[in-house]
């Protein structure tokens, strides 16, 4: 009678723990290919966040306290300067050569075409890291602002240097974005030195070396014949789904391929992702 | 309430993980260790299949909600991971850490060949992610070896 009721109880419990597993595939396969957005993980996400938050400003402000205490170097002070001087000669740069290069061109296709002025405005949304993952194949954050905030799915993450990732979950306080790196988001691109020269950064683009492949964003230009040199500044073109003019990177290198007769370009993120505390938001325009 | 006191430690290292260690920059090629899997190993080896199993599970959802990109994933894999090595429970020796963490090892090489074949998003060279590979799993035998020996005396004090 023991040995029954044992067995019957080991056949129960394997019942048991194949169900679990069959509701745990399912619902992993259902996620690879839907959106994982409904209230259940929303309010989850919104519950295990709050905590984290209070944590991350706790790193922030003992990272600052500590920089502080830390006898400064004085070639760190000039460092640090410079890397600020640059990052804001830079943003004016930039904004010169699309103000410069495009005001008078925009003016005149305006008057020609009658045109009907885009509503769009670029607003950005200020918001902290709270989280991020372990980064061992890929990088994603959980930052500190939602629905309620006015963050629309397929944002962008930017800093003051330039793109860090595209969100791809919102929840009503905090939403998730992936890193540039690991999006599979396809990027349009020009140069800064020409706004001719074009092309498109994704990350499904292959390029045959043997380079860590998480360091850099891949791409390739529109036309073989376009002269790209490493350290060319790389800023989005403003076609699709981005505005114009948010810097990506720097070419590290050009690769030729004589039998696609493409130029694939390796970029090199201007943004160091591991040291992220302040990102700002920037929602999608509306294409339709 | 001792499976309560497990949830607690696993909420809080899923917090700690992703509020403070992953933004560490360790000098060791930017690789990191996923504690929560290390914590249901040996949790598994102590407690058993039944428990560590859900236990991993729960945990797993909320990593998954907190920080994954696929709700499932790491509840799946902690989920297996907490019901095959509980099969080891009384089958390895515990007073040293060596079976342990060789049995963790095999774990965090499943693991992360999942990892990679979920989340490439490159086509990628096997000398590089080989590369990393074996970073991961060289960064998880230290860990796993220092945290041992703690995890399994909280874990004996929570049981008694």
């Amino acid at each position: 009678m023991n040995k029954k009721w044992l067995k019957k109880k080991a056949t129960r419990k394997i019942y048991f723990f194949s169900g679990i597993l069959l509701i745990l595939l399912i619902i992993f396969f259902n996620s690879l290919e839907k959106e994982n957005n409904n209230i259940i993980f929303d309010t989850v996400l919104d519950i295990t966040a709050a905590p984290s938050k209070i944590l991350a400003r706790g790193r922030v402000i003992s990272g600052d306290t500590a920089k502080d205490l830390l006898p400064k170097n004085e070639k760190d002070i000039k460092i640090q300067k410079l890397e600020q001087e640059i990052e804001d000669l830079r943003k004016e740069l930039i904004k010169n050569k699309i103000t410069k290069n495009e005001l008078n061109q925009l003016d005149d296709l305006k008057r020609s075409l009658n045109y009907v002025e885009e509503d769009y405005e670029k607003k950005y949304i200020a918001a902290s890291i709270v989280a991020k993952n372990d980064g061992n194949y890929y990088t994603s954050f959980t930052i500190s602002a939602g629905k309620k905030d006015g963050v629309q799915k397929d944002g962008i993450v930017m800093t003051g240097k330039g793109l860090v990732g595209i969100v791809y979950e919102v929840s009503e306080n905090y939403c998730k974005a992936v890193s540039i790196l690991n999006s599979k988001a396809s990027v349009s691109f020009e140069l800064l030195k020409n706004k001719d020269y074009t092309g498109i950064a994704s990350q499904n683009i292959h390029i045959d070396d043997d380079e860590d492949p998480y360091k850099y964003i891949n791409g390739y230009m529109f036309d073989i014949n376009y002269r790209v040199l490493p350290g060319d500044v790389v800023i989005t073109s403003g076609l699709g789904l981005y505005p114009k003019g948010i810097p990506l990177g720097v070419i590290d290198k050009v690769v030729e391929d004589k039998s696609s007769l493409q130029n694939f370009v390796k970029i090199k993120p201007y943004v160091n992702l591991k040291r992220l505390e302040k990102v700002m938001i920037l929602n999608p325009r509306n294409l339709d | 309430m001792k499976n309560a006191a497990y949830l607690l430690i696993g909420f809080l290292i899923i917090l700690f993980s992703g509020a403070i260690f992953n933004f560490m920059d360790i000098p060791f090629f930017h690789a990191h260790v996923d504690l929560l899997f290390l914590y249901i190993t040996f949790l598994a080896l102590f407690v058993g299949s039944e428990r560590a199993s859900l236990i991993g599970m729960v945990l797993g959802f909320l990593m998954d909600i907190f920080l994954g990109r696929y709700v499932g994933f790491h509840s799946l894999i902690l989920f297996v991971a907490g019901l095959s090595y509980g099969a080891f429970k009384d089958k390895i020796f515990k007073e040293r850490f060596g079976g342990a963490v060789l049995l963790l090892l095999c774990g965090v090489f499943i693991y992360n060949i999942f990892s990679v074949l979920l989340y490439k998003t490159k086509v990628f060279s096997f000398s590089v992610i080989g590369f990393k590979l074996v970073l991961v799993m060289a960064l998880n035998l230290l860990v796993g070896s220092i945290l041992y020996y703690p995890l399994k005396s909280m874990i004996c004090k929570i049981e008694q």
